[in-house]
């Protein structure tokens, strides 16, 4: 693995100049971040903006003399999921018509009897999972999700700091992702 | 140097990184932070891992309000078909054991033993003999990036479900395997005949949970005479036409610091019935054995520990 990696280093040093080391780092960039959105449910009408900001705020970030990451390719990944919550805060900010999009993608839509069934008993998992958290988890997580406040509003509504808040929310999801893993319904996909 | 997703435990997150998770997934970093995050995530599987799980589990309960609306219609339109798929699956359960004093079905036979699982489907693959030099879209990552697809996904999991039924022959038929100790664990299970099968767990000293029919509901908990691994075979077929792939799944997990998970499967010939409810404080161990004989369930314990 030490070769692939040196090499990486080296394109990321190189890229920090306009010339053919940078072009075949966004060539990179470009194919692992889309293949990484889509992946991750990006719609296909944001897909190409999504990737081209990936590679334009990458090779930003090369230009101001970030030294290379221990893993070049995980990062790109990870550059993807960065743009994508990014972009996913902005539709959360969009008129009502356009949460359709965020709440429902298309590839989490049940397109038959089985997928049908198999959404109802992780609604039901979920729901037995939601009622076991504490009730300020609880709480947090109506406000987040049924009223669909963000981190400010709901600090403000409970009278806490903002961290406070994002606290609660990520021991309420991974207390929710262990009750499921406990319920044999959250898998792994080895295409990951 | 990088802590293992294992090895670190829930104690070992601070307060700070456990907001600027939720802050990353929320997109509330500016970019410079955000890049910064991005470079700690490559070089730290844990936290990559951690907040893989957060953004998939935020996914989920933001899918999950308008899939809720959108089953609700069609379920108004065939509700006769649809048992208890709504709110908390153990108290659904409990109303639907609901015990028929008067006609007691038939208890099956049944035979109930138990595998160990693992986290990662490359480690699991690695355990089956037969499934060395296989590669299908999906199980690509398991042998390399310069592996060839040699089988199509449906041949793979047709090998790994022979090999799967086999290894629970096995262990069905050491009595000694009543124990194991996993950080996942499957079922294998032998019926006679169609039957409904419960699955419950609990820590030594607390009540316990339902584990399987995961939803509590009664389709889920009926299943035809034959061999069975629950909550299910560990490779299985995902998405469609040429998408089709292969897909792991872990099995039941055994719950960090649990010393012992004492694991109740309790199973009767399927019959309907329909009675008096039970009330949730009977999922008391001894209460839910009685409960459970009342309406007809057969049922073995087994145990479950960390490893070591």
């Amino acid at each position: 693995m030490e070769g692939p990696l040196d090499d990486d280093a080296q394109l990321w040093e190189l890229a920090r100049t306009a010339g053919e080391p940078r072009e075949r780092l966004a060539a990179l960039a470009h194919t692992l971040c889309r293949a990484e959105l889509t992946r991750r449910g990006a719609s296909p009408t944001d897909l190409e903006d999504l990737a081209q900001e990936a590679v334009r705020s990458t090779l930003a970030y090369i230009a101001r003399g970030a030294p290379p990451p221990r893993d070049l390719r995980a990062f790109l990944k990870y550059r993807a999921w960065g743009v994508l919550s990014d972009h996913r805060k902005l539709l959360r900010a969009r008129p009502v018509q356009d949460l359709h999009a965020v709440l429902d993608p298309p590839r989490d839509r049940a397109s038959g009897p089985r997928e049908a069934l198999a959404q109802r008993q992780m609604l039901a998992a979920l729901a037995d999972c939601r009622a076991r958290l504490s009730d300020e988890q609880r709480s947090t997580l109506e406000l987040r999700y049924e009223a669909g406040l963000e981190g400010e509003a709901i600090a403000a509504r409970l009278g806490v700091h903002r961290n406070t808040v994002h606290v609660r929310v990520h021991r309420a999801l991974i207390a929710l992702r262990e009750c499921l893993q406990r319920k044999g319904l959250v898998a792994e996909d080895l295409s990951e | 140097m990088n802590v293992r997703p294992e090895d670190r435990g829930e104690r070992g997150w601070s307060e700070a990184d456990r907001a600027k998770c939720v802050a990353y997934i929320d997109g509330l970093l500016d970019q410079r932070e955000q890049l910064e995050f991005e470079r700690r995530l490559a070089e730290d599987p844990a936290l990559a891992e951690r907040v893989r799980a957060l953004l998939e589990t935020d996914e989920l309960l933001r899918g999950a309000k308008a899939q809720t609306a959108a089953l609700g219609a069609r379920a108004n339109a065939r509700r006769p078909l649809v048992w208890a798929a709504s709110l908390a699956a153990a108290a659904a359960l409990l109303v639907w054991l609901g015990v028929q004093l008067v006609r007691r079905p038939t208890t099956p036979s049944f035979q109930v033993a138990l595998a160990p699982s693992f986290e990662a489907g490359r480690e699991y693959a690695a355990s089956v003999a037969q499934l060395e030099g296989l590669v299908a879209r999906g199980v690509e990552t398991l042998r390399g990036d310069t592996a060839v697809e040699n089988v199509t996904p449906e041949r793979f999991v047709e090998v790994a479900r022979e090999a799967e039924l086999e290894e629970a022959n096995r262990r069905l038929s050491d009595a000694r395997l009543a124990q194991v100790r996993a950080g996942y664990f499957v079922l294998p299970l032998r019926l006679e005949r169609a039957s409904d099968v419960l699955v419950f767990a609990a820590r030594p000293g607390e009540p316990f949970e339902l584990l399987h029919p995961s939803d509590g509901s009664r389709q889920a908990a009926r299943l035809p005479a034959g061999m069975h691994v629950l909550p299910g075979e560990r490779f299985v077929l995902a998405g469609e036409g040429d998408a089709v792939r292969v897909r792991y799944q872990r099995g039941f997990l055994t719950p960090l610091g649990a010393p012992e998970l004492r694991v109740l499967v309790a199973a009767r010939a399927a019959e309907t019935g329909d009675a008096p409810s039970i009330a949730p404080t009977q999922l008391e161990p001894a209460a839910l054995r009685r409960a459970l004989e009342d309406a007809g369930f057969a049922w073995r314990e087994l145990s479950v520990g960390e490893p070591r």
